[in-house]
């Protein structure tokens, strides 16, 4: 490298790096200069000083290299220490944060749902806008990665908001020492009045039914977050997702890297394809997952927009023999409350007496209201 | 003589942990940065080791913080004791102390707890302070974290701010099972550790069983490296290759071949769930076997 220019050349691909949606502030530029002198300067100490200051997580660590090289080689180039070779355009790299979620995923999306989701784009970091915006109106990348990201812990929220363990009561069994003894000081330290901590509250048992057919394609990027933020909430819950088969996988919601979860996913099954037999994978799950999987306290979510090509009946007797084994079934449709879906006519009106709450699944208000009712009941 | 980083590099090998150039480097930056290091990566890959290396180095105390879902300020950083509390107040009856003369009287440094967190910051020599598993805490935990992590200092409520008397070496170690926020990222240093590749895991091997045969010891490592392109749910981290070769090595076993003991031996010293097992079957392990 051209050690001429070092301060220049590190500031200048800090820069880079922030183009590339790092985040690095002035701190770390101060840092990585004052440290290089306590370290041997060479492209080596270099590249791996920068990279501890300037990432932040796994995804950006493993992009690192990448960047790092293209960069360096260009400017060896343009100093005419290394001869011209095939220099990928740096300028091409997309950004980090480009390459984690289903959004940012190779899956074929279908060109109905692509014409459908060009109407509207929104830019990132508006909240308030994406709180009501309907999802097939997302096209914008980043937006779609943040409303994924804000799905999936808004999910997580519901398991903090049911396990608040230490609530202030004036009844029950463990005493609050420290509240006692700070309330009672006027008394002159007379406990006249116990503080006690409300008892930890059971996890809720969830169970996710998710359909992954073709007409739920818009959806399901947001809607798999907002799933998987459920089952890695609450351990004890299981997932399985449906589209003309039932297959479980609550193991993939539980893999800690959404790209891992990704390639699980479309390794194994076939995503955003085909046609949609709800009654047939309910009865799959009927007969081989609910005796182990359902019990009196769960929760049973199905997302769907409720496309069936199997009979209301077949479908009704599938969600009884659910019902009567579980505390209650929640239907999330994303088509609800969306222009021209009428909930009132087909499948969606047949089952209505069986299921005990058909909600909307189309922003993240709707999802917000869906995590209230379940919290309420859970 | 050795600068900083090469004289680092060499006491890791002497204290038995294998780092690469970018670890060593990383490690190097957090002592003369003073920042925080947060690690990430699979369990099992040393993550936890090198906090204990560290304070064997430094031949300081480690002060540890295992982190859980629940954990509170109360366990982490103070907490009152109650017990004196209350005898001091019985014993202040008699006096004519006013509420505000009771309130100091009890909440003073007699009678404070001092747990990991705020232990570290009162230490005479340098520590180092592992947050072991820091995802596993709540996200609330994680902002009574950012003070002492971007200043050093804790500040209780009704004694003010305590500054550090030492700034300690923080390590916080994260496998994963959920997204830090982005407040606590920035305020460290990151490294992200993968899985050792075959040269790495054959010197960890060495350097942790110095007994072993050499044959034994390459054909662990490779059978290490073959098993992790298997599609398990959980692979086998060094610890896992460390357990094995032991139970090799009690057996005087010194080459690998494709029998009962090392099928069976390999499947529980290896194999943390009930899937693996049933993915990788004793026939699955006799192919790997037969590859060496």
């Amino acid at each position: 490298m051209n050690s001429t220019q070092p301060t220049d050349r590190i500031i200048g691909f800090i820069h880079f790096l922030r183009e590339k949606g790092y985040t690095v502030g002035t701190q770390e530029i101060l840092d990585a200069l004052s440290s290089l002198g306590t370290m041997p300067f060479d492209k080596k100490s270099i590249k791996h000083i920068l990279r501890s200051l300037t990432c932040h997580s796994v995804l950006e660590w493993r992009q690192y290299e990448l960047l790092f090289n293209l960069y360096w080689q260009s400017k060896e180039i343009e100093d005419g220490t290394q001869d011209d070779g095939p220099v990928k355009d740096i300028n091409h790299i997309p950004p980090t944060n480009k390459l984690t979620g289903f959004s940012g995923s190779s899956h074929q999306v279908p060109e109905l749902v692509k014409d459908m989701s060009n109407k509207t784009s929104v830019g990132a970091g508006r909240q308030n806008t994406f709180s009501t915006m309907d999802f097939r109106f997302l096209k914008d990348q980043k937006a779609m990665m943040e409303i994924e990201r804000l799905a999936e812990l808004l999910a997580q929220k519901l398991s903090k908001r049911l396990s608040h363990q230490h609530v202030i009561r004036t009844k029950g069994s463990k005493i609050d020492i420290r509240q006692t003894i700070r309330r009672n000081l006027s008394h002159g330290g007379h406990p006249k009045q116990l503080f006690f901590k409300q008892r930890k509250r059971k996890p809720v048992h969830l169970v996710i039914l998710h359909d992954v057919s073709h007409s739920m394609a818009w959806n399901n990027p947001l809607l798999f977050r907002f799933a998987r933020g459920l089952i890695r909430a609450f351990k004890s819950s299981e997932a399985f997702a449906f589209h003309t088969e039932l297959f479980k996988v609550t193991d993939f919601y539980r893999e800690p890297s959404i790209e891992k979860m990704r390639v699980q996913f479309e390794a194994r099954n076939n995503l955003w394809k085909g046609g949609t037999c709800i009654a047939d994978s309910l009865h799959q799950f009927n007969e081989k997952y609910a005796a182990k999987t359902l019990n009196s306290k769960t929760i049973f979510i199905i997302i769907s927009d409720g496309f069936d090509t199997n009979k209301p009946e077949q479908l009704i007797d599938e969600l009884k023999a659910v019902k009567d084994t579980s505390k209650k079934i929640v239907w999330l449709n994303p088509m609800l409350g969306r222009e021209g879906y009428n909930p009132d006519k087909g499948t969606m009106l047949d089952i209505q007496p069986y299921i005990d709450k058909h909600a909307s699944a189309n922003s993240l208000d709707s999802l917000k209201q869906a995590i209230s009712y379940i919290a309420q009941v859970g | 003589m050795p600068n900083k980083f090469e004289q680092l590099d060499q006491q890791l090998e002497q204290h038995n942990y294998i780092a690469d150039a970018d670890l060593v480097t990383t490690l190097s930056l957090m002592e003369t940065l003073e920042r925080p290091l947060l690690i990430e990566g699979e369990a099992g890959v040393g993550k936890t080791e090198i906090a204990k290396v560290l304070a064997e180095i430094h031949d300081c105390p480690l002060i540890r913080l295992q982190c859980y879902e629940g954990l509170d300020a109360g366990t982490a950083m103070y907490e009152w004791n109650y017990s004196h509390q209350l005898l001091s107040i019985k014993m202040m009856e008699d006096g004519n102390a006013s509420y505000e003369q009771k309130d100091a009287g009890i909440f003073n440094e007699a009678f404070l707890l001092e747990r990991p967190l705020l232990q570290a910051i009162r230490q005479s020599k340098t520590p180092v302070l592992l947050i072991d598993e820091i995802d596993r805490a709540d996200e609330a935990f994680e902002a009574f974290l950012l003070e002492l992590l971007s200043d050093f200092q804790i500040t209780i409520p009704e004694l003010g701010t305590m500054k550090a008397t030492t700034i300690p070496m923080v390590v916080l170690t994260s496998n994963g099972t959920r997204e830090l926020s982005d407040a606590l990222r920035r305020r460290c240093l990151y490294h992200y550790m993968e899985y050792p590749n075959f040269e790495k895991e054959l010197r960890i091997i060495h350097a942790r069983l110095p007994d072993i045969h050499d044959t034994l010891a390459q054909q662990v490592a490779e059978f290490l490296q073959k098993l992790r392109n298997y599609d398990l749910r959980k692979q086998p981290g060094v610890a896992e290759t460390l357990d094995w070769a032991s139970a090799l090595m009690e057996q005087s076993i010194e080459t690998l071949i494709s029998d009962d003991f090392i099928i069976h031996s390999s499947r529980s010293c290896l194999l943390k769930t009930q899937d693996d097992v049933a993915r990788l079957t004793p026939n699955e392990v006799g192919k790997i076997l037969n590859t060496l």
